[in-house]
């Protein structure tokens, strides 16, 4: 019965966090990192619209997986971002966790739902705007723990990452 | 981007069927092969639960407690040879392969109907077969024999030790999500 293998350090201290995060930065809808449109999952599963060799970490309206290669995931895995529409669009967002975390720190993580055509065309709708002082607190803190500063991918290098990890990501068939 | 490739003749013969026999015999719930435990879906697609192995493909269910049968993926493929798994979520995290092909599987559900392999885990982990001695119910009996004739199906029953082998044989090849 194999299982996948998840050898991730790096998820287990943000799950961690996460719960001290929303213990600290209480609130009845937007505790810790939700206030920055992140919430966690406590386990890694597999969501039925995201592709069939990624397993999900975090949601924010889409899905963020971890790509599940050769039966592991590891702290090299890369991130994609799958809409909750039924269309099976599926793209790379960071080259690993690490990269991710740090994409979140200038206007939260919902700007990933804009990848896509951020991508394809470098519009940003997200790029003006800005953390209430009650998410920038949970993103300072979260920047201070894991010793991040902000990072925004360019959309040549997401092109770049599209083409080196996109490929791998395998899909149900559309009709049958 | 790789998409799991589809090649599977009896499947689509299967819903035509499917279609056909919940025109023909009267049903007050569940139509056609409903009426032996076997809800097909439309397409394949995930089977939604915690426990469904990443590599595999639902065609069906029995609407029982999340009870789920998938092919098995091999090397990106599904075919007329891929392996049928049953997936009980109650069960814990664990499915079990109940037919070398979607052929057998059918032939195998010919007795007891579909709801027989929800038990198979207890089967192989107990050797009691708690199923053994149910029968298709007496409304469902036309259509089982109607199957029977469309696709020339004989019954087949596993022994303990075949099924035994058989998942011995696939589990290994079985990518389960991780459990915690």
């Amino acid at each position: 019965m194999p299982e996948v293998l998840v050898d991730h350090p790096l998820l287990k201290e943000l799950l961690q966090f996460g719960e001290e995060a929303a213990e600290r930065f209480s609130g009845e809808h937007d505790a810790g990192l939700l206030r920055l449109n992140l919430q966690l999952e406590h386990r890694l599963r597999h969501d039925s619209w995201t592709p069939m060799n990624t397993l999900t970490f975090a949601r924010s309206l889409g899905s963020f997986s971890f790509i599940v290669v050769d039966g592991v995931v590891t702290e090299e895995s890369p991130i994609f971002y799958s809409n909750q529409d039924g269309a099976f669009l599926s793209h790379v967002v960071a080259r690993d966790l690490r990269s991710f975390l740090r994409t979140g720190l200038q206007n939260g993580f919902m700007h990933h739902r804009e990848n896509w055509g951020y991508r394809l065309y470098g519009n940003d709708p997200f790029d003006t705007l800005q953390l209430t002082p009650r998410s920038a607190e949970v993103r300072d803190f979260l920047a201070k723990r894991f010793e991040l500063t902000p990072y925004r991918y360019s959309p040549e290098e997401l092109q770049a990452l599209g083409e080196q990890y996109d490929s791998l990501l395998i899909f149900p068939p559309a009709n049958a | 981007m790789p998409t799991i490739n589809v090649d599977h003749p009896l499947l689509n013969e299967l819903r035509a069927f499917d279609l056909e026999a919940a025109g023909r015999f009267s049903a007050n719930f569940d139509p056609g092969l409903g009426q032996m435990g076997l809800l097909l879906q439309s397409r394949l697609e995930d089977g939604g639960y915690d426990c469904t192995p990443l590599n595999s493909l639902s065609f069906g269910g029995t609407g029982c407690d999340g009870v789920h049968f998938s092919f098995l993926i091999e090397e990106n493929a599904v075919t007329e040879d891929s392996p049928v798994i049953v997936t009980a979520p109650a069960d814990g995290y664990c499915s079990n392969v109940v037919a070398e092909n979607l052929r057998d599987f059918l032939r195998t559900s010919l007795i007891g109907g579909f709801l027989v392999h929800e038990s198979l885990s207890t089967y192989l982990g107990t050797g009691k077969n708690p199923s053994v001695s149910w029968k298709i119910p007496d409304q469902a009996v036309p259509i089982r024999d109607f199957l029977m004739e469309r696709f020339n199906l004989t019954p087949l029953t596993y022994s303990l030790d075949e099924l035994k082998a058989m998942d011995d044989r696939y589990q290994p090849k079985i990518l389960y999500p991780p459990c915690d």
